[in-house]
């Protein structure tokens, strides 16, 4: 087990104690409000183990996971454990609701885009060539056995954190009845307020200019960010979002470079946020209509 | 770079609203959101009126919390007044009559020919409730409650507890519960002795009329229990089912009530007695509630069966379809037919000279009637979250005026007093 | 009114719900991620828990019998 690397810490001024591990190549910190050292440190382990265990499940950088073995299937059913399951059958109704716009599939573009700075936009064959391996319509889902085309990949790390966090703030919340925030990597979940009030969280300009542009009081729920922060092209002054349309297999036009959401649950905020930006331009009007808290921020030159 | 200002929530037609489904599909993983509300506070208003008869004003307040681990507590505060003229039992006469008000202190005079009713009442009642629910695990809750109701006559402390459990993936969910009351009536005047007669009203002594209660009171215990099942038929249908049992023990009559023994010739009164209730009543009741969402509508239909050994049955459907005019705004029209029948010792009058039955009454409420209920009511969400309601109905009770048990005076005149009542009440919700 | 047709009723009634638990249930219903419908207000089924309380008080006042949707056995002096 990897929770060794947990460590715990309470500045002199705060009520509570936090502890800080790394999975899925962020800075986890968990928050707990309570006074026992020995309690929040067993619930620090609690959280890293299951943030390290999701990560070891889902993760597309290992050979020894579901994951792999389904995108290395070579076209052959995959039965995949429970969680898979429910994460596959989750995929499949956003999906659905996003009329076709959120799709675990689209990763096989990544082979014509690669979002690393520089301004080399693929051919329009190329990204051609990749679409008859995009699109969840193509994938036979029937619980618990999956079959995937040949060429065709599954990519659950847009689900993966969030879920994370939702499912470590839940674990915590069954373990005590303290209040505790849960945050890897700026995607959080608080489960009850602290002591002496909300958690004060803070939201930056993704350039990470400056102090943080809003603080908000949250004592539940959860908040997400989609953005494309480092992953971008820029050719001709036309900025590229690394937000795909699985059906043109280009960059949705005129994403936002960055959009957060407040809702109920992590997972829920993240998925609110992806879709955001799976709207390009009506982004904001997307979400006005989800009746949710929402931050957007826009470049100047987007596509 | 620019930043969009939208740090509030627009209240936008939600053509592409999905935040609901997405959450239900959460639950797939799951991951289920912090309620919505931790705190919800619920604040009525209600005004009843009866045409020239009746009149009430209800003010009720309650304040739901729910903590961690999914436990709950509720507390509730009521608080009503009454005061006007209800039908005191006697019949309609040729001549004036003269009744003794329930305390004893005066009289009262009723018209010829008209319904026999009593003004002297006036009463306050408040009622404090508490109830809590506890998770026992992932799928059973554990409920208790505790009320308590005082007016100047009539006390009353309740306790119940309810034990629930979800199955099938929560489409069906089964509940167990059980509820003691203890309730004292201390009448003004004095607990009657049953067919006792009317006393003449004693010398007036200038003391209050209408409020306070005499002496030690008389009580009686209910008992009750509730077997209920609810089941998702599918995506756009719930139904629930509940079977209910009661018993009543101890003193039932209604000790301001009474019932005029009438000449066997020509129905005119000779005198009044005090009703007799029996000590002990059984009841049973089946309900079932369908509802069904049709889009911008929902249909919400309930019956109700009733039956009791004092041989009143009843049967209610209740209709309310709840049109959504949009995402903040609703309208919900009401209608309810009710019928009962009369209770086996609703007698409308005593004869003189034939002999006493074991019990009689000839309260209205235990006669048998139709009743109609017409309504409407409209909610609308706030700019500030808060929902605030208002609804009107129309309330009409039927029974049969000239029974072909009336005999001489008594077929001149309606022996079913007509109710006729209307209610406005208005509502105020909100949370945190 | 005989007290064994009463209970015949509620028999049939404690069947009814029973069968409903236990047989049909493997086929009704709707798996987790179809209760978008079901979470809306109008669906709860006492949506608004005032006025349902409201009418209890008015029609256990005003006639011979309650009980049904949920315990009533005293409470007030109006009956």
């Amino acid at each position: 087990m990897m929770t060794d690397d947990v460590t715990l810490e309470r500045p002199a001024a705060q009520g509570h104690w936090t502890g800080r591990f790394t999975a899925m190549a962020s800075p986890c910190e968990v928050l707990i409000d309570l006074d026992d050292e020995a309690e929040c440190r067993r619930l620090a382990r609690l959280a890293a183990a299951e943030a390290q265990r999701i990560e070891r499940a889902w993760s597309r950088y290992r050979d020894d996971n579901i994951i792999h073995a389904i995108n290395t299937s070579g076209g052959r059913p995959v039965t995949v454990d429970p969680e898979t399951a429910q994460m596959l059958d989750l995929a499949a109704r956003c999906h659905e609701l996003s009329g076709g716009r959120f799709d675990v599939t689209s990763g096989a573009l990544r082979r014509a885009w690669r979002f690393d700075g520089t301004d080399r936009i693929p051919a329009p064959d190329e990204v051609r060539a990749l679409l008859p391996l995009v699109g969840w319509r193509r994938v036979r889902w029937e619980p618990p056995v999956l079959t995937l085309p040949t060429g065709m990949e599954i990519d659950l790390g847009g689900l993966g954190k969030e879920y994370a966090v939702d499912r470590a703030a839940e674990l915590l919340g069954r373990e005590t009845a303290a209040g505790v925030l849960v945050n890897f990597g700026g995607d959080l979940r608080a489960s009850g307020p602290a002591r002496s009030g909300a958690w004060e969280v803070g939201i930056e300009d993704p350039e990470g200019r400056g102090a943080g542009l809003r603080r908000l009081s949250v004592s539940r729920g959860g908040l997400a960010t989609s953005g494309d922060a480092r992953r971008f092209l820029l050719r001709d002054g036309i900025r590229y979002t690394h937000v795909l349309n699985p059906r043109t297999g280009w960059p949705v036009r005129q994403a936002p470079a960055s959009v957060t959401v407040l809702a109920d649950s992590c997972l829920e905020a993240g998925l609110l946020a992806t879709l955001g930006l799976l709207h390009g331009r009506e982004a904001e009007g997307f979400l006005r209509e989800q009746r949710v808290r929402f931050w957007c921020w826009r470049r100047p030159d987007a596509a | 770079m620019g930043v969009t200002r939208e740090d509030r929530v627009g209240p936008r037609r939600g053509r592409r609203a999905i935040r609901g489904a997405l959450a239900a599909a959460c639950a797939l993983v799951g991951v289920h959101a912090a309620p919505a509300r931790a705190t919800v506070i619920d604040t009525g208003l209600l005004y009843y009126g009866e045409l020239s008869r009746v009149t009430a004003v209800e003010a009720v307040g309650s304040l739901r919390q729910e903590f961690a681990n999914g436990r709950t507590g509720t507390l509730r505060l009521v608080y009503d007044a009454l005061t006007g003229a209800s039908p005191n039992g006697a019949t309609p006469a040729r001549a004036a009559q003269t009744f003794t008000s329930p305390s004893g202190m005066s009289g009262y005079r009723v018209a010829p020919g008209t319904t026999p009713l009593d003004g002297t009442f006036r009463d306050n009642r408040v009622e404090l409730s508490a109830d809590g629910t506890l998770p026992l695990d992932r799928l059973t809750t554990v409920g208790l409650g505790v009320r308590f109701s005082g007016e100047s006559d009539y006390h009353s402390l309740g306790l119940n507890g309810s034990l629930s459990r979800d199955l099938n993936d929560r489409n069906t969910t089964l509940s167990a519960a059980l509820s003691f009351d203890h309730d004292t009536v201390s009448p003004q005047g004095g607990v009657p002795v049953p067919f006792s007669a009317m006393p003449a009203p004693a010398p007036s002594s200038g003391e209050g009329e209408g409020e306070g209660g005499g002496g030690p009171g008389v009580g009686k215990d209910v008992v009750g229990a509730v077997l209920s099942a609810t089941q998702v038929l599918d995506r756009s249908t719930l139904l629930a089912a509940s079977w209910s049992v009661s018993r009543l023990s101890g003193y039932q009559s209604d000790p301001y009530k009474l019932m005029s023994v009438v000449d066997p010739v020509n129905g005119e009164p000779v005198r009044y007695l005090y009703e007799s209730r029996p000590e002990s009543r059984l009841r049973h009741a089946v309900y079932g509630q369908l509802k069904r969402d049709l889009g911008r509508f929902t249909l919400d239909l309930d019956y109700r069966w009733t039956g009791d050994d004092w041989g009143v049955r009843s049967h209610a459907v209740d209709l309310h379809t709840r049109w959504d005019l949009n995402d903040r705004q609703f309208v919900q029209p009401h209608v309810r037919w009710y019928r009962q029948t009369a209770a086996d010792f609703h007698r409308l009058f005593l004869v003189n000279g034939a002999g006493l039955p074991d019990h009689a009454t000839a309260d209205a409420r235990l006669d048998a009637f139709t009743a109609w209920t017409f309504g409407l009511k409209h909610g609308r969400t706030l700019a500030n979250g808060h929902l605030l309601t208002v609804r009107g109905e129309y309330y009409h009770q039927i029974g049969e005026r000239h029974p072909v048990a009336a005999f001489g005076d008594l077929r001149d005149f309606s022996l079913f007093p007509a109710l006729d009542a209307v209610i406005v009440q208005v509502g105020y919700s909100f949370g945190t | 009114m005989g007290g064994s047709r009463v209970i015949r009723t509620a028999a049939l009634a404690i069947a009814a719900s029973l069968a409903l638990a236990t047989g049909g249930c493997a086929t009704l219903g709707v798996k987790p991620w179809e209760r978008d419908v079901l979470a809306k207000p109008g669906m709860a089924l006492a949506p608004d828990r005032l006025e349902t309380a409201f009418d209890q008080h008015i029609y256990f006042s005003k006639e011979a019998a309650t009980g049904g949707a949920g315990l009533g056995g005293g409470g007030c002096g109006c009956n």
